[in-house]
């Protein structure tokens, strides 16, 4: 049987194509190419010249330091806020399966936080986090100076940590939600009946069933965390205190909006942009391999 | 009827005089907005040959991308307003047309000479020439609480650091958790601290004689300054912006919860409109053993670019010329607390002192008063320096390093980044865009 929809001509798919594909091209594929070109230039603002340097903009971003520190800032913040959201999800999304009263109010209530804009949380949380007026400012007045996120990094980086995973948990929710629901009836029923409590059955037959459920969270928060992590940065710390939470999606910004330095900025987006490559190849194969096994 | 309302239309759509009209991008909220607007108003109203629309793209910041973004789109604005860090961005890029030539062209005679020599100093090229209409022009100031300075028992505002430590120490043990509040920001502790004491933060004339210039800002002055100032916030006389209730340095002394503030004369609605009974302002203080020199002039300035025709640049004059009225300064040195830019009308000014905001008259003391000149710096990648130079004092104030090792790293990464800039303007013919 032949499957392909009928078409008159061949001609005719691709141009019901190309308008998404114009937009495609113009919006993600062109600003690529001229991030790579630019790269390896020198790029004055205003577009009255520019020179071509080679690698030299790689190699200055591969022996700073601060790259490194952003590098560092970045894999910190995307393992941490990762590990954080899909914990979370899960462990809501599991219990929800328990039988819970007002399980649908729940649900949706779980999934709510999806609409907020990172900024918005950002700015929430400033005040949240504020050493005199915030949650934690209890902290300062048993021990002065014990909670001081505009200087402590590690503090700033774990508010940070905190709000991303607090806007990637309903996402993963749903995920892990839907997974949960399709293992069958029958086979928590008959597990019950053997005499396996809630925690030995999610152990031993909801945990391995969603593991694809799982994986693909994952994959997706982390992508998240490298290129959106930027509106919450910008909100909440600016890359502060002293870098500590300056990752790379908002180095990149700061480097070329405020400092007008293109070539820097277009050769620290194509770094960004190899590792996220890199990141969906690798979830491809993982994803290609477990097809054969799930 | 229907002829007669046809006929109407028609008129309507038929413009009434050759009118050249033309865009005017500024950045502003609040006061200021609301005086650009007024200035817009009155000089579409002054005339009926020319029109100006007067837009806000957004922050300074966002301004300063968007010209870029619609230049290279050749939809740029005729006038826009881009803020003092840019002034070397838009002198080397080549799509502007210099506001003194714009100005002889059409026949308007301006006495360049009568502006105020630190605005002099800082916005005309090597030759001392404006390339850009200097046009809300502020200055840091420290603004005082008297009525809780006087709780603590002291008359005298201070004018040296030493006076100010010992009123904030006085502030201190009376009982004021917040004696001085700081955002640490750079335009403030960097450059407006170390050109009034005249110590410059760069070589070559602090990067007025060419591309050339290194940083120095790691030593003397500016290093010992900070050093102080470190004392200070670890012995809780200073407190960083961040550690107040609101997180705002200007609201954290609007509010009352600190007695003293570094802050630009721009803040001056915002604290007047607090209601704040008693507020003194005073020039930032120097060394009891220094020289004042005339401070840097921050803000913005008015940029005319390039590509309209001779229409529009005449219109874009005539607003000029307009905006340059001493009514219009002084409009908008009371209604901002953004200082005037020629002599003639800082010297109204300060002959009528109590019409004016006090951040106004300490503006131009600071800014005018002195007999030094100072010069501001003016230097490639400002904004990722003062970043740079943000993070390692943040980093300094945290404990991690010390204050030198702190000003020794953002000087390195300054150093960098004005090689990177001297690359990229280098040479005589560079390779075109890709």
């Amino acid at each position: 049987m032949d499957a392909r929809p009928a078409f008159p001509t061949r001609w005719f798919p691709l141009l019901l194509a190309t308008p998404q594909m114009l937009i495609v091209f113009l919006f993600f594929l062109w600003p690529a190419v001229k991030a790579i070109a630019w790269s390896f230039y020198l790029v004055r603002p205003f577009g009255n010249g520019s020179r071509f340097v080679g690698l030299d903009n790689y190699l200055r971003i591969l022996t700073d330091d601060s790259f490194y520190a952003s590098l560092r800032a970045t894999l910190v913040f995307t393992a941490g806020s990762t590990l954080l959201a899909v914990t979370i999800a899960l462990a809501l999304a599991a219990c929800l399966e328990l039988d819970v009263r007002a399980k649908r109010l729940l649900r949706s209530i779980f999934i709510w936080p999806y609409a907020v804009a990172g900024v918005v949380v950002g700015i929430v949380l400033k005040v949240l986090i504020n050493p005199v007026t915030g949650l934690l400012a209890f902290l300062n007045q048993l021990w002065p100076g014990v909670w001081a996120p505009h200087l402590i990094g590690a503090q700033a980086m774990l508010a940070l940590i905190a709000a991303f995973a607090w806007t990637q948990v309903p996402l993963n929710f749903i995920l892990f939600s839907a997974a949960l629901q399709r293992i069958p009836a029958d086979l928590m029923g008959a597990a019950a009946i053997d005499g396996a409590g809630p925690w030995r059955r999610f152990i031993d037959i909801q945990l391995p069933m969603i593991a694809p459920a799982l994986l693909l969270a994952g994959v997706i928060n982390v992508i998240e965390a490298f290129t959106h992590g930027f509106g919450l940065v910008d909100a909440l710390t600016q890359g502060g205190p002293g870098r500590s939470t300056a990752i790379l999606a908002y180095q990149i910004y700061s480097d070329g909006f405020i400092g007008l330095d293109l070539s820097g900025s277009s050769a620290l987006s194509v770094v960004l942009m190899l590792f996220i490559v890199a990141l969906t190849l690798l979830q491809l194969r993982f994803f290609r391999q477990g097809a054969g096994r799930w | 009827m229907i002829s007669l309302i046809l006929g109407l239309l028609l008129l309507l759509a038929i413009p009434r005089a050759p009118a050249a009209s033309f865009e005017f991008w500024s950045s502003h909220a609040g006061a200021m907005a609301q005086a650009v607007r007024q200035l817009c108003a009155g000089f579409n109203a002054a005339q009926q040959q020319h029109q100006v629309r007067c837009v806000v793209p957004g922050t300074y910041e966002q301004t300063m991308q968007k010209t870029i973004a619609t230049y290279r789109a050749a939809q740029q604005p005729a006038l826009v307003e881009i803020y003092d860090v840019g002034t070397l961005d838009m002198m080397l890029s080549g799509a502007i047309v210099p506001v003194h030539q714009l100005m002889a062209d059409h026949g308007y005679r301006v006495d360049w000479q009568d502006y105020l020599p630190a605005i002099r100093g800082y916005y005309t090229d090597a030759q001392g020439q404006f390339d850009s209409l200097p046009f809300n022009v502020s200055t840091a100031v420290l603004y005082l609480n008297t009525d809780q300075l006087r709780q603590a028992g002291i008359s005298t505002l201070p004018s040296t650091w030493r006076e100010l430590e010992q009123t904030a120490r006085q502030l201190r043990a009376a009982g004021q958790t917040c004696p001085l509040v700081s955002d640490f920001n750079p335009w403030i502790l960097l450059e407006q601290v170390s050109t009034i004491e005249g110590a410059p933060i760069a070589d070559h004339d602090n990067g007025h004689q060419g591309l050339a210039a290194h940083y120095l800002f790691d030593q003397g002055l500016h290093l010992r300054f900070m050093q102080q100032l470190q004392r200070w916030h670890q012995q809780h006389l200073l407190v960083e912006a961040a550690a107040t209730r609101t997180g705002r340095h200007t609201l954290a002394f609007t509010t009352g919860e600190c007695a003293m503030l570094f802050d630009s004369t721009s803040a001056w609605h915002a604290i007047a409109r607090s209601g704040l009974p008693h507020v003194a302002v005073r020039p930032l203080p120097i060394h009891a053993d220094g020289q004042r020199h005339n401070s840097v002039p921050g803000g913005a300035s008015l940029w005319v670019m390039k590509g309209f025709d001779r229409q529009v640049y005449a219109a874009v004059a005539a607003f000029i010329a307009y905006l340059q009225q001493p009514q219009n300064q002084r409009l908008l040195a009371r209604q901002t607390g953004y200082l005037p830019v020629t002599r003639q009308v800082a010297a109204q000014i300060m002959d009528d002192p109590d019409h004016y905001p006090a951040a106004v008259v300490a503006g131009i003391h600071s800014l005018d008063a002195a007999s030094q000149p100072g010069v501001g710096p003016r230097l490639g990648f400002f904004p990722q320096l003062r970043l740079a130079w943000t993070e390692q004092v943040q980093m300094a104030l945290s404990g991690q390093q010390d204050m030198a090792q702190a000003l020794s790293k953002a000087r390195q990464r300054g150093d960098a980044l004005l090689q990177r800039f001297r690359l990229t303007y280098a040479g005589p013919d560079p390779a075109p865009s890709p």
